[in-house]
């Protein structure tokens, strides 16, 4: 420091320090984490495989291996018992069938844990675990999910399936990011990894031209947010650059002008009866479309709208509930 | 949908702090629930694991 004449030069070295030491990077959030995700995936190193077919509903009109799941706030009519089921908005029926999306949910925790594990220790054991999960539900015959969500959020009398089912697999994303991870670990199977990867392929077929696909893609609130963000993560892990590029247009020209209003808040979300946590849940599905789909020459992240709507105002405007 | 355990660690805020140098929202993050336990919760939050998310690391 004795080389250095001028003394106003001492400070500003001095805050360049202290603020190089406080901004967040890669590092430090893997050290915030450490210890949990070491936790996490001592518990999923001791979890057998569960998937669609350990679990049976008779009201699905769905086979063995497709996913089944039931409308949340829909109730048998006590006029009608053997009727269809009517809506009571907010109260969630505790009857419904709810085992296939638990078990998708186990599956997104036991795979996404082994993944950061295996990510910050390099230990082979955490993506064979991985592996046995993954070659379940998407590659043995008799236990594997079928690629297609045609039967869910199903309403007694009503629908056998609804195109707002689709948001259940936004937990299969971990799932793909935990591949990626995790594909060229010696540990990983080439046949599991290339037949996971032609799963993707085909539901990624199905999300994109059945009918229920479209309805969840045109959905204007955090449903249509869902869909282009689990789109995207699954486009990622195929290769698919047509079907990502897509994905950044609708989130530029679509998501972000319709539903971002100029102050960065979610009008939409907020006629909901609990506005803040759709408000969150929307925020969180936003910025994971930036982190997903920007790289070398594409940012998401610092994209705005010509009226000046943007991921970082979006958050900005959350920010002061979150911290309150 | 279930919200009465909100905010939680919330991958907006990581990500974020992480791309558009935010520190405040960095140290908010570090001090919210990193492994909500509640299944609802757990629903609302499909993405819980913000390292395997991170490219360069």
């Amino acid at each position: 420091m004795s080389r250095i004449k001028n003394p106003l030069i001492v400070p500003f070295l001095t805050l360049a320090t202290l603020f190089a030491q406080n901004n967040p990077t890669p590092a430090r959030v893997a050290d915030v984490l450490r210890a949990e995700i070491m936790s996490q995936a001592a518990w999923a190193m001791e979890q057998p495989p569960a998937t669609v077919t350990d679990f049976v509903c008779p009201r699905s009109a769905g086979g063995k291996h497709d996913f089944y799941s039931e409308g949340d706030y829909w109730w048998p009519d006590p006029d009608h018992p053997d009727g269809p089921y009517i809506q009571r908005d907010g109260m969630t029926n505790p009857d419904n069938f709810v085992a296939h999306r638990l078990a998708m949910i186990r599956f997104s925790r036991v795979v996404g844990s082994l993944a950061s594990a295996y990510k910050i220790t390099g230990d082979e054991k955490y993506a064979r675990q991985a592996f046995r999960h993954i070659d379940a539900w998407f590659v043995n015959p008799a236990t594997r999910m079928n690629p297609s969500l045609e039967y869910a959020q199903a309403i007694k009398g009503r629908a056998t399936g609804r195109g707002i089912g689709i948001i259940d697999t936004v937990h299969l994303m971990e799932v793909t990011q935990g591949i990626r991870v995790m594909e060229k670990a010696q540990a990983a199977d080439a046949k599991v990894v290339s037949a996971a990867k032609d799963w993707f392929r085909q539901y990624l077929k199905w999300l994109t031209s059945h009918q229920y696909g479209q309805d969840e893609m045109k959905a204007k609130n955090n449903h249509g947010t869902c869909w282009v963000m689990q789109v995207a993560s699954f486009a990622r892990l195929t290769g698919d650059h047509e079907l990502m590029n897509r994905c950044r247009d609708r989130f530029q020209t679509v998501l972000l002008p319709e539903q971002m209003a100029a102050d960065g808040s979610f009008p939409l979300e907020l006629r909901r009866t609990k506005p803040y946590g759709y408000s969150l849940f929307n925020l969180d599905a936003m910025a994971m479309i930036c982190q997903i789909l920007s790289d070398d020459t594409h940012d998401l992240w610092d994209y705005q709208t010509p009226d000046g709507k943007s991921v970082r105002k979006g958050i900005s405007f959350l920010f002061p509930s979150v911290a309150d | 949908m279930y919200w009465d355990e909100w905010p939680v660690a919330h991958p907006f805020l990581v990500f974020g702090a992480l791309k558009l140098e935010t520190p405040e929202w960095f140290e908010t993050w570090k001090k919210l629930d990193h492994s909500p336990k509640v299944e609802e919760v757990l629903r609302n939050l499909p993405v819980r694991n913000p390292v395997i998310w991170i490219e360069s690391q």
